[in-house]
């Protein structure tokens, strides 16, 4: 090898290295959960925000571990200016000091959201399901799965499951299937009782299970036959349908709960991410994202902006909400750590 | 030769299992690759139909083409500067070894090449507690350092092996003709070892561009490569463009392979008429 | 060049003796000192850049300083306890304190957190404590009157009822604590916290073992559902074993036809067994998706020849774990084997059936000792490579099929339990390294027969 190459290599990267430089202008990172509604934000929100700006918006994936932000605050190495997640993560994230306190002078008081949707540590911005889902095509002839005890119905229903593998909707599925009615789920997940009432329900068709992890697998999963049930994101169901799959969505059991942007506590991008805040607390612009995909507005101002037609598909809409549940944020954050060793300690039996 | 008829069943039966295990050697490699030019986005045959759309979507102008080309040219950028740094500090450290007098020789060699034997995620847990705290998580100068430590030992191994076969009164003799030491290295060892150089380097580039675990917990969005982009696409959705970048990094690796080869046989033929 | 001078004078020109010994000694030292220098910057590299992050990482398996650092008060209090009935009134004031002291939250959720992984249930504890505390100090700020909003928005339905009763503030701490939670009237949580006060804590490396310190104090097995480890570690070590064995069985039938092989096919076999090799993981896991997937390739041609009625389940099992990582592992087999194959003169084995021995003889009592040294080195390769595994059992295997690795990776990421992740890597790098004595001391066992 003789001179030229090695200072030919290193001309060659120092040329790439400046190209990659010259992506850089003001920007945050936000960190999404892929699929439909990281695709729903983008052009709700990201795009129209960066042509009106001028900020670019770097959009991440996480699955809602909380210690990756943990992680980043406690070495304050920032991954994310902020990170999109569900009402326990806020609640917990806020109880654990990790996140940033928003200025109720910007962001408003509880007042001006809808019950339950403020919090110091996040701004709510939609509501959203979680659902059972199931392909159509494969229950061509016959009867069609209806209610969450059809999930655990094998013999009505043959065929695989998909569940996210995590905690979330998990513990109210079995329960409900089992009898719980809505109202209760909480008193009775709180007793070691009913911890041991949903694992027992699980393993009842745990070897027809197949996990996912990532939003966006579900309606691959159910598209492609790979399951014939699965638990889902509404959205993202309502997302298939549009790129024409046969998905269907099962309104009974649905799990209601709130989606929220958080800051990770000491965030350099502070400044450039309370622009994109207040930019999405404008009401036209807070409603935009309903119209790109059924998510509910949070913020009361923004209701009047909404069109007839989104409002059809919402998961909060008294049709589609008739025997639904609100997730327990409060139970959540107390019992994240146990119920998580728990579903994992389970898992490997 | 002769062969008795149990000879004959037995390497035929060598023969029949050495294929299969050939074929399941490859064909996995290549049944995916004509999934990548389907017009519709399922991986079963027959497919109805053939298009590029995948590759133009991997090429496009739209956020996602966006995404994966910057990919591309970060595991470039990272693999080469990788390589270099792990080139230039594992070659030192090989022509120290070869000069036989090293002090703590096997404890040194032993921990330069513990990277080869520790499990990447135990290092990459370790590494990135340790640069998060001097700052190094999230930039390309992190991963370009863990990169270079993964292809360290390959380098050590490689020109190691051909300084075994390097005669150091070629040194000494241009040493005692007065010849000043970098020129005695660049104009005797270098030429003598630039094989085992140049192998090593490849090694340490092709590790630091398939590696996925340190950059999983040390890269943030701006130095996402291409496994990173491959994970996350195995991981969340596992779409025909996701075959299409896979079928072009095969074709890369393909050609690279076949130009190590040629060299190699010409290397050969030379030496030969030599 | 003065130095090679005297080195090549040495031979002609007489020169005083003890002169002459100090000189070489001074030349070797240079000459020693000029190695090392070679030698350093990688050696620096290396130790910087990796030993020394390891070697911290290890520190956390037994590091215990979350509990002093979020309960000051209460480390130095419970002191005073001697471990019977409930610690003094002191203690349960020092925790009030503690718990009430905002500044220092983060550090008192690192506690809870730490205390969780020794009793199952102390962080929720703890969080509940803390606003339950902060609760009554506030004595309840009146609830926010909201205007009413549209129906058929809310999570909640349209009947929000945000009321809460808040009971009379207690007086006693005892009474304060137990009062929010009955919890802080059992022991067993107080012993908790008496040993996160410990310098160093066993916990970690106990729990990667399944086994816990009970409330006697004395070491014992962790509840049934809990044993997860154990099984972990025999899976890492079943799981890599048997695919060492697959690849070795698959290998060796391989690298023996190519042995056979004219030179110029020999080179091309090689080619494709080096194509693999070559081609980034994530290709060839991907490629293994797309086939083994229930509506995958090997599924369509299953049903399509009729074999099975069903789809059988290919992947996400312990099935699918097998074969991509045979897949990957079968080259670093072939390589080793083949490379001492070729070193074999045929001459030996000729000898020995021009003696007389039957061929099946001949390749086990001569042909199999010679190559004995490649197929150790390929069985050692793979069988260590196998131990740490991640990224293919994550993709292709099941909850029940993942290895150490994955745990690791687990417990920093979603736990933030670095010290479990710790004590876990401890025992894999233990396993790799017992794996490479018991290599060592077998190779030379059957070099010296």
């Amino acid at each position: 090898m003789s001179n030229k190459v090695i200072i030919g290599a290193l001309v060659a990267s120092g040329v790439m290295m400046s190209s990659l430089g010259a992506l850089a202008q003001e920007k945050i990172t936000i960190a999404e959960w892929g699929g439909a509604s990281q695709a729903a934000d983008r052009a709700a929100f990201f795009e129209p925000f960066t042509k009106a700006t001028g900020i670019a918006i770097v959009d991440d994936v996480w699955q809602g571990d909380m210690a990756t932000i943990t992680t980043q605050v406690e070495t304050k190495s920032y991954k994310w200016s902020l990170v999109r997640g569900e009402s326990a993560l806020v609640k917990r994230g806020c109880e654990d000091g990790t996140l940033e306190k928003f200025d109720p002078a910007v962001v408003g008081t509880a007042e001006k959201y809808l019950p339950g949707a403020w919090s110091e540590c996040g701004i709510a911005y939609a509501s959203f399901s979680s659902n059972i889902a199931y392909n159509a095509d494969k229950f061509k002839n016959g009867a069609k799965p209806e209610t969450v005890a059809d999930f655990f119905d094998l013999e009505k229903f043959p065929g695989k499951r998909g569940i996210r593998r995590n905690q979330t909707y998990l513990l109210e599925l079995a329960l409900l299937a089992d009898g719980v009615p809505p109202a209760d789920l909480y008193k009775v997940l709180s007793t070691p009782e009913g911890l041991d009432r949903v694992f027992k329900k699980w393993d009842t068709i745990k070897d027809q299970i197949v996990w996912w992890e990532a939003g966006s697998q579900p309606p691959q999963l159910l598209a492609d036959g790979e399951v014939v049930m699965s638990t889902a994101w509404g959205n993202r169901i309502v997302a298939a349908q549009k790129e024409g799959k046969n998905l269907q969505i099962v309104w009974d059991g649905a799990g209601l709960d709130y989606d929220w942007f958080m800051m990770p506590k000491g965030s350099p991008d502070k400044e450039t991410s309370m622009k994109f805040i207040k930019y999405i607390l404008e009401p036209e612009n807070a409603a935009k994202i309903s119209s790109v995909a059924p998510f509910g507005p949070v913020l009361k101002a923004a209701i009047p902006h909404l069109k007839p037609e989104d409002i059809v598909n919402l998961p909060t809409n008294p049709k589609n909400s008739k025997n639904a549940f609100a997730f327990d944020a409060d139970f959540y954050s107390e019992n994240d750590a146990e119920l998580a060793t728990r579903l994992a300690n389970w898992l490997q039996k | 030769m002769t062969t008795t008829p149990l000879e004959r069943i037995a390497a035929s039966a060598v023969a029949s299992v050495a294929i299969m295990v050939l074929l399941f050697l490859i064909v996995p490699l290549v049944v995916a690759v004509p999934l990548s030019f389907n017009s519709e986005p399922y991986f079963s045959y027959p497919m109805p139909g053939f298009s590029l759309r995948w590759y133009g979507e991997l090429f496009g102008n739209d956020i996602k083409g966006l995404e994966w080309r910057n990919a591309f040219l970060n595991s470039v950028f990272i693999g080469i500067c990788a390589s270099i740094l792990a080139t230039v500090l594992g070659t030192s450290a090989s022509l120290g070894i070869a000069r036989g007098d090293l002090p703590f020789k096997q404890a040194l060699q032993a921990m330069m090449l513990s990277p080869l034997v520790i499990p990447v995620v135990v290092y990459a847990t370790g590494v990135v507690y340790f640069f998060a705290r001097i700052s190094l998580i999230g930039t390309y100068s992190g991963l370009i350092i863990a990169h270079a430590l993964l292809g360290t030992p390959y380098v050590l191994i490689t020109v190691t092996a051909s300084l075994s076969g390097f005669d150091r009164n070629l040194t000494k003799a241009g040493l005692s003709l007065g010849a000043p030491p970098w020129m005695v290295f660049r104009k005797i060892a270098l030429p003598l070892i630039a094989p085992g150089v140049a192998s090593g380097a490849l090694f340490a580039f092709v590790t630091s561009w398939d590696e996925i675990i340190v950059t999983l917990f040390l890269a943030y969005p701006d130095q996402q490569t291409v496994p990173r982009r491959l994970w996350a696409g195995v991981n969340e959705q596992l779409s025909p463009v996701v075959i299409a970048a896979s079928t072009i990094l095969f074709v890369i690796t393909l050609g690279l392979l076949v130009v190590v080869e040629v060299l190699r046989r010409r290397n050969i033929r030379l030496s030969g008429t030599i | 060049m003065s130095t090679l001078d005297i080195v090549d004078d040495t031979t002609g020109v007489s020169l005083d003796r003890r002169a002459l010994r100090r000189s070489l000694h001074r030349v070797g030292r240079r000459q020693r000192l000029l190695s090392l220098s070679l030698v350093a910057p990688l050696g620096a590299f290396t130790l910087v850049f990796f030993v020394i992050p390891i070697l911290a990482f290890f520190v956390f398996s037994v590091a215990n300083t979350e509990v002093p650092r979020g309960l000051p008060l209460t480390t130095e209090a419970i002191k005073e306890w001697q471990g019977d009935g409930l610690p003094p009134e002191g203690v349960f004031e020092a925790l009030t304190s503690d718990l009430e002291n905002a500044e220092n939250r983060t550090a008192v959720i690192g506690a809870a957190r730490r205390l969780n992984y020794d009793v199952a249930g102390f962080h929720g504890l703890m969080t509940k404590t803390v606003s339950g505390l902060s609760r009554g100090a506030l004595e309840a700020g009146a609830p926010v009157e909201s205007s009413p909003a549209p129906d058929g928005f809310s999570i909640f339905g349209n009947d929000t009822t945000p009321t809460e009763s808040t009971t009379a503030k207690p007086q006693t701490p005892i009474e304060r604590l137990t009062g929010i939670d009955a919890r802080w009237s059992q022991e067993r949580y107080w012993k908790a916290i008496e040993r996160g006060t410990w310098p160093v804590t066993p916990l970690y490396l106990l729990t990667a073992l399944d086994l816990r310190i009970g409330d006697e104090g004395s070491i014992e097995r962790v509840s049934p559902d809990h044993r997860i480890y154990l099984t972990l570690i025999a899976r890492t070590f079943g799981v890599s074993a048997s695919v060492t064995l697959i690849a070795l069985i698959l290998g060796f039938p391989l690298a023996l036809f190519i042995k056979r092989q004219p030179a110029n096919r020999a080179s091309l076999i090689m080619f494709l067994v080096l194509v693999p090799l070559w081609t980034s993981i994530l290709v060839r896991t991907t490629a293994w998706l797309v086939l083994l997937q229930g509506e995958g390739l090997l599924n369509d041609l299953i049903v399509m020849l009729h074999l099975s009625e069903t789809r059988l389940p290919l992947i996400h099992n312990r099935l699918g774990v097998l074969v991509a990582m045979v897949h990957i592992c079968l080259p670093f087999m072939i390589l080793p084997i083949y490379s001492v194959m070729k070193g074999i003169p045929p001459s030996y084995t000729r000898a020995a059936a021009s003696l007389g021995a039957a061929p099946a003889r001949v390749f086990f009592k001569v042909y199999l000792p010679l190559v004995f040294p490649g197929l150790a080195a390929g069985v050692l390769l793979v069988f260590i490579m196998c131990l740490g595994f991640y990224v293919t059992p994550a993709l292709v295997g099941g909850p029940r099929d993942q290895m150490l690795s994955y745990f690791i990776a687990m417990a920093v990421n979603r736990d933030l339990n670095w010290g479990l992740a710790s004590a876990l890597s401890i025992i894999l790098i233990l396993i790799v390294a017992l794996t490479l004595l018991v290599f060592k001391r077998f190779a030379s066992a059957t070099l010296a027969r």
